[in-house]
């Protein structure tokens, strides 16, 4: 505890970040890389060679060396400087994927060369960043488990011009991924609901059993449901529309795995998810203390895959960007 | 292993380029090693094999410091440094594939530049020196900037150096300089040419040859008159029949010689690895770590190795007074030997003698021998033999000064008077672009000095004697025109001649400034120099001041090129009336109203005017204007003037 | 002078809508920067009867349509019909002929209808039957749409959304202003009691001297700031289109004359974009638009050069 105290002394702004952020010198901490070392200590070398036989085009020499490399320290610090990080943005992923974090950064003034963008302990991204145009930077970072995955602190560093020394800076950037379960294949025992009754009652949506009609194409209906036939016959484009009784539908729930291991049910539920979602099907997922209606298409599936992610998790919906 | 191929061209370019000036003094299978290592390795990156192995490189590595070893005979010092560091720059591509590696080989690059700096001072190797230096940060940034482009580095690069130059200069002229060196040890150059402690006949002759520059002499003032520009150096005082030498160190000075209008200069000495060090005849001050001896030399503590300025005083009419006792030792000549000019000399004393004459006559009777016998100045002379006074005087009658200034010497020392070898340089060349002699190897001189009763040591050339012209033209003229080395023969003067002549001495004259205020700066000129800022370095007191004054410099520069380096916008620079809004901004921001970055110029005058009543109808002015100049059209120059005024008497915390 | 004018319509208009007068204030604005209005919201909430009085207080035509499913494109853009006593064709102008056309409804139109509609809305004429016919000057189209009934309707493409210069929601009255309404005369009532405050000449002379609003280069930037913002940004499925660009700077225009500046500031621009780009954008996670609010703080993001 002690500890963590005296730690915050030295490091007092560890607080969550909000963007767009620009990167402030003083902020930016910078000492020389192991090659900058040595370059100082061949720099010693040479000024007391240059003593010793008394050179004067030694000392130049070794001046102007000295001179560039406080310089280049500089340059290294103004090549931090100014950068915006405007917003950022994340896709879900599976788990035990890398999760890619999108940034899209913006450079002031001047152009910026060979900055690298990282999460401790994972993976450099390192980009030049153009001049009043936004750079879209990706940053990588591993996810383990299922849920909600927050990365470190992203950590900004540069090592130009020179290499002997790294700036950098540690952003608190609050960001988070949803991780869904790792997919798995598996047997799953899926039951037509059968709780809405008999087919009269049911209620019609779109869906893919049985042809009901021809409506003009708009753009956005899926290719595979434009009858060919009827524009082969010199007919404008139209699209098929099918409808689902509700009844009809597969509906996913806890009990379609036989598997005991939570984990291990997710993961075969994901297949699932994702099975029936290539194959265009109807679908409704029902877990314990979480009902999804059926439905199909891209926003359904990630509404599903979302709520076998955060399954059983405390809940932090609202905090998932 | 796209890095490495991207990399390797550049990297072995910095080397060539570091190494280019080292060829002529490594030996020629290293040089050959570097070529076949970069040849092979350029190959590979255009072929696409495979870079040679571990186990080969190691191979390579032992061979290579083997082969310096058994070709030095040593592996640490002299020559076998430059060797080694030749012989790792040819095999660092081999390994280059991590960033450090190629790190690394820009760092060999720039430790080759230094060495080459240890060979040689002159404008032009600095001049190198600067774009060695250019090029190997650019492959230094281009490592380090893996998708940027060689020309984006170089441009780096450049602004990098030109940035660090205010700083070099700064550090070069105010770090504290001491003089010798720390350890003692200094390394021991390659031959040099100029005198050594003895004189045989024929060495000036072989000096002449040599084009080199001995040194340069600033003047202040008027230059000398050319028959006066004899540059004394070293004084010999023991004869060993047709050879002279040094003999004895004479004593300390105890008076030196004063006089009228002394010739104030300095001498930017070259390199000889002597403790020499000429001055116009005869010098009269101590200048630097030297001691002026009874015979009026001039002494360094330390053999020179480096370029270095020393601040002389020299008076050109003199008497130097009674001859001291120890000064006896100029009458003495060997046992035996060169008998015709002992009995020559004995003549001409007892003749004056019973004539009663002065030692001046038989002076002028030595001289007027040479001149009447037909002597012959020539670069040359026939062999002597075992008798070599004898038989120059007698018979063979042909020589270089040398000959006339041993032979006279000794003629003199045989009559009872005493003489003693004086070797240095005569003449020089001046420059119509500057104010200075520069004084070559092949200005070199022997004349003799005599003690004559009430004038003291004079000095007496009898090269003049025979060849008048040597003094008063120079060389060219003195010596038959198929003698002289090539670099003398003027031949036919025609107009591109003396256009390459014009080159030449502008040439030189910039040297010389280069010389005069870089090689030769010192720790006498750092000295001065900061006296001048009241610093003095004698006292601790003025050593902590230059420490804080070098300090506070460095600081101050470093604060003004991050001013300039991270100065304002290109855009707000342009847009004068962006700069005042901001600087409107944060006045009021200081006052604790800041601006959102999103919020425009009515909002915020409406929020401000929200908060603080008192500040509403002035804000509502400021905002108004600031809109009518960057929203509408009616801007001009007249109301951006007002608003500048608007805003500088805006003091929101009052 | 025409800050007043443009008051005392807000006024007018404020008598019988009740505490809308954001939505007026922009309804004006869109229809003298010469664009198309689209309200969405639930029916009974006074959409219908802002066109109406819109219409009456510039002084100009009124026309609606109920669109249904089996409305044809001729239905408001009119037929030609074989008139046996002169023995030709004799056109039969359809309801577009107006200068404020109410289109009621109008997802429930099929597509064809529709983008017969939106095609006249872009082009300001109808080609019927080979021959183009000129609509009247000003031509403002108010379409409206329940977002909330899907069952038999044909939502706006995306590619339609665009020609409208903006979208707006009503929503429910605030209590007071309801309050006034339950108690109060039936508005409608005092419909027929509206005086036109302007003239047709004025209002094309209006919207001539709209176009000519300055606007300076630092305005042109922030605006080109937010389409980047748009186009760069992962919130956004799609970014800004240029023809989105011409709006808000039509719109914006429009906004700062109304207030009587003939220059725009960067307010002008904060000031109508959630209504201009509502209807453009969707969000990059669930395909779905942006509430105003969330478009506001998207803004805070851009500064102002």
């Amino acid at each position: 505890m002690k500890k963590s105290g005296r730690l915050k002394i030295f490091f007092p702004r560890k607080t969550s970040i909000q963007l767009p952020h620009q990167l402030h010198w003083r902020r930016i901490y910078i000492l020389p890389t192991a090659q900058g070392l040595l370059f100082i200590v061949i720099l010693i070398g040479m000024l007391i060679g240059s003593i010793n036989y008394s050179n004067n085009l030694g000392f130049l020499l070794t001046f102007l060396l000295g001179s560039m490399t406080f310089i280049s320290m500089l340059h290294a610090i103004r090549n931090m400087t100014g950068i915006r990080i405007i917003s950022s943005g994340t896709e879900p992923v599976f788990a035990e994927e890398a999760a890619v974090f999108e940034f899209y950064v913006c450079s002031e003034k001047y152009r910026r060369f060979a900055i690298s963008f990282s999460y401790k302990g994972e993976k450099e991204t390192i980009r030049d960043i153009a001049l009043d145009t936004n750079s879209h930077i990706n940053v990588h970072a591993m996810t383990q488990k299922r849920g909600r995955f927050t990365p470190g602190p992203l950590v900004i560093s540069s090592r130009y011009p020179m290499g002997l020394f790294r700036a950098w800076v540690v952003l608190p950037i609050h960001t988070a991924c949803t991780v869904y379960p790792k997919p798995l294949a598996g047997q799953l025992n899926l039951g037509a609901d059968t709780s809405s009754g008999d087919d009269e009652n049911g209620k019609e949506i779109t869906g893919v059993d049985d042809f009901k009609e021809l409506r003009p194409y708009q753009p956005g209906d899926p290719l595979q449901r434009i009858s060919w036939k009827a524009f082969s016959r010199g007919l404008d484009l139209f699209t098929k529309l099918f409808v689902g009784k509700a009844g009809s539908a597969v509906c996913l729930t806890w009990d379609s795995v036989a598997s005991m291991n939570i984990e291990k049910k997710l993961s075969i539920l994901t297949h699932g998810i994702l099975k029936l979602h290539r194959m265009n099907l109807v679908y409704g997922l029902t877990l314990p203390g979480e009902f999804i209606d059926q439905g199909s298409g891209d926003a359904h599936k990630h509404r599903c895959l979302k709520a076998l992610a955060m399954f059983a998790l405390p809940d932090k919906k609202d905090e998932i960007v | 292993m796209k890095s490495f191929d991207k990399n390797m061209v550049p990297m072995i370019g910095a080397l060539v380029i570091a190494i280019a000036p080292q060829i002529p003094h490594l030996k020629p299978w290293i040089v050959g090693w570097c070529i076949l290592l970069w040849g092979y390795m350029l190959m590979a990156v255009k072929y696409g094999w495979a870079g040679p192995g571990r186990i080969t490189r190691f191979i390579l590595t032992v061979a290579g410091f083997f082969g310096v070893a058994i070709s030095y005979g040593k592996i640490i010092g002299g020559g076998s440094f430059v060797g080694l560091l030749a012989i790792m720059a040819g095999l660092k591509p081999l390994e280059t594939k991590t960033h450090r590696d190629q790190m690394i080989t820009a760092f060999i690059a720039y430790f080759i530049v230094i060495t080459s700096l240890f060979e040689s001072e002159t404008l032009a190797i600095t001049l190198y020196m600067f774009f060695s230096v250019f090029v190997t940060t650019g492959v230094l940034i281009h490592v380090n900037h893996p998708s940027g482009r060689l020309k984006e580095s170089a441009k780096q690069s450049a602004k990098i150096l030109l940035q660090a130059i205010p700083l070099m200069l700064l550090l070069f002229f105010l770090f504290p300089r001491i003089q010798g060196s720390l350890w003692g040890f200094a390394r021991q150059h390659t031959a040099t040419t100029g005198f050594n402690d003895s004189l045989n006949m024929g060495d000036i002759s072989k000096l002449v040859q040599n084009n080199e520059n001995a040194f340069r002499a600033e003047f202040s003032g008027d230059l000398p008159k050319p028959e006066t520009r004899y540059w004394r150096g070293i004084v010999l005082w023991r004869c060993e029949g047709a050879r002279w030498h040094v003999g004895i160190r004479a004593p300390q000075l105890q008076v030196p010689i004063s006089g009228a209008q002394p010739y104030e200069y300095s001498v930017i000495l070259e390199p000889h690895n002597k403790k020499w060090l000429f001055a116009l005849d005869l010098p009269a001050n101590e200048p630097g770590q030297s001691q002026l001896l009874d015979d009026y030399s001039l002494r360094l503590r330390y053999e020179l190795r480096h370029k270095q300025r020393f601040y002389l005083k020299s008076y050109t009419s003199y008497n130097t007074g009674k001859l001291k006792p120890w000064e006896r030792i100029a009458l003495k000549l060997p046992a035996q030997g060169n008998k015709k000019a002992r009995e020559l000399a004995h003549t001409w004393a007892s003749e004056s003698r019973s004539e009663a004459r002065t030692d001046e006559q038989i002076v002028e009777t030595a001289l007027n021998y040479f001149k009447e016998n037909n002597f012959i100045y020539t670069l040359n002379p026939p062999l002597l033999g075992s008798n070599p006074i004898d038989d120059f005087l007698f018979n063979k009658k042909q020589g270089f000064c040398e000959h006339f200034a041993s032979a006279f010497a000794f003629l003199m020392r045989a009559a009872g008077i005493p003489a003693r070898v004086i070797g240095g340089y005569l003449g020089g060349k001046t420059n119509p672009y500057g104010n200075y002699i520069l004084v070559r190897q092949s200005d070199a001189h022997v004349w003799v000095e005599v003690w004559l009763k009430g004038k003291g040591w004079t000095r007496v050339d009898p090269t003049y004697a025979v060849a008048p012209s040597r003094i008063e033209q120079g060389m060219e003229m003195a010596v038959p025109a198929d003698e002289l080395p090539d670099f003398l023969s003027s031949g036919q003067r025609g107009v591109f001649i003396t256009f390459r002549e014009q080159i030449r001495n502008r040439w030189e004259a910039i040297n010389a400034q280069w010389d005069s205020f870089f090689i030769g700066y010192s720790s006498d000129d750092q000295k001065s120099f900061l006296s001048r800022f009241g610093i003095h370095l004698e006292t601790l007191k003025g050593k902590i001041k230059s420490l804080l004054a070098v300090l506070s410099l460095v600081i101050l520069s470093g604060i003004l090129l991050s001013a300039g380096l991270f100065s304002k916008t290109r855009a707000s620079r342009k847009d004068p009336i962006q700069r005042i809004y901001l600087k409107f901004c944060s006045k009021l921001a200081k006052a604790g109203f800041p601006r959102r970055a999103d919020q425009g110029p009515r909002d915020y005058a409406a929020e401000i005017g929200r908060k603080e009543r008192r500040l509403k109808e002035r804000v509502d002015e400021i905002m108004d204007v600031y809109i009518i100049l960057r929203y509408t059209r009616r801007g001009n120059d007249k109301i951006l003037n007002k608003f500048g005024l608007l805003v500088n008497r805006f003091h929101p915390g009052k | 002078m025409m800050e007043e004018k443009y008051e005392s319509i807000v006024k007018q208009i404020g008598r019988i809508i009740l505490g809308k007068e954001k939505q007026i204030r922009l309804a004006l604005t869109c229809f003298f920067a010469r664009g198309h209005l689209l309200i969405e919201d639930m029916p009974g909430i006074g959409k219908t009867t802002l066109g109406k009085v819109l219409s009456l207080c510039l002084g100009l035509s009124f026309r609606r349509i109920q669109c249904t499913s089996d409305m044809l494109p001729g239905d408001i853009l009119g037929v030609s019909v074989f008139e046996q006593k002169s023995g030709s064709f004799l056109f039969h102008p359809g309801p577009i002929f107006t200068h404020v056309l109410l289109a009621d409804e109008i997802n429930r139109a099929t597509p064809k209808t529709q983008s017969a509609l939106l095609e006249a809305m872009e082009e300001h004429q109808v080609t019927i039957e080979g021959k183009t016919r000129l609509l009247d000057d000003p031509f403002f189209v108010i379409a409206t749409q329940n977002p909330y009934e899907y069952s038999g309707t044909f939502p706006l493409p995306e590619s339609q959304l665009d020609r409208f210069l903006m979208r707006i929601e009503i929503g429910y009255p605030g209590r007071q202003a309801e309050h006034q309404l339950l108690k109060g005369d039936e508005p409608k009532s005092l419909l027929p009691k509206i005086k036109p405050s302007l003239e047709k000449e004025t209002v094309l002379k209006t919207q001539r001297m709209i176009s000519g609003v300055h606007v300076s280069d630092a305005m042109l930037e922030y605006l080109q700031d937010i389409l980047d913002y748009t186009r760069t940004s992962p919130h956004f499925y799609m970014g800004l289109s240029p023809r989105a660009g011409m709006a808000l700077l039509q719109t914006a225009k429009s906004w700062a004359f109304l207030h009587g500046r003939d220059h725009t500031l960067p307010e002008d621009l904060q000031q109508i974009l959630p209504w201009v780009i509502g209807h453009r954008l969707r969000s990059k996670d669930d395909l779905q638009q942006f509430s105003n609010e969330k478009i506001n703080a998207f803004i805070m993001e851009v500064p102002i050069p």
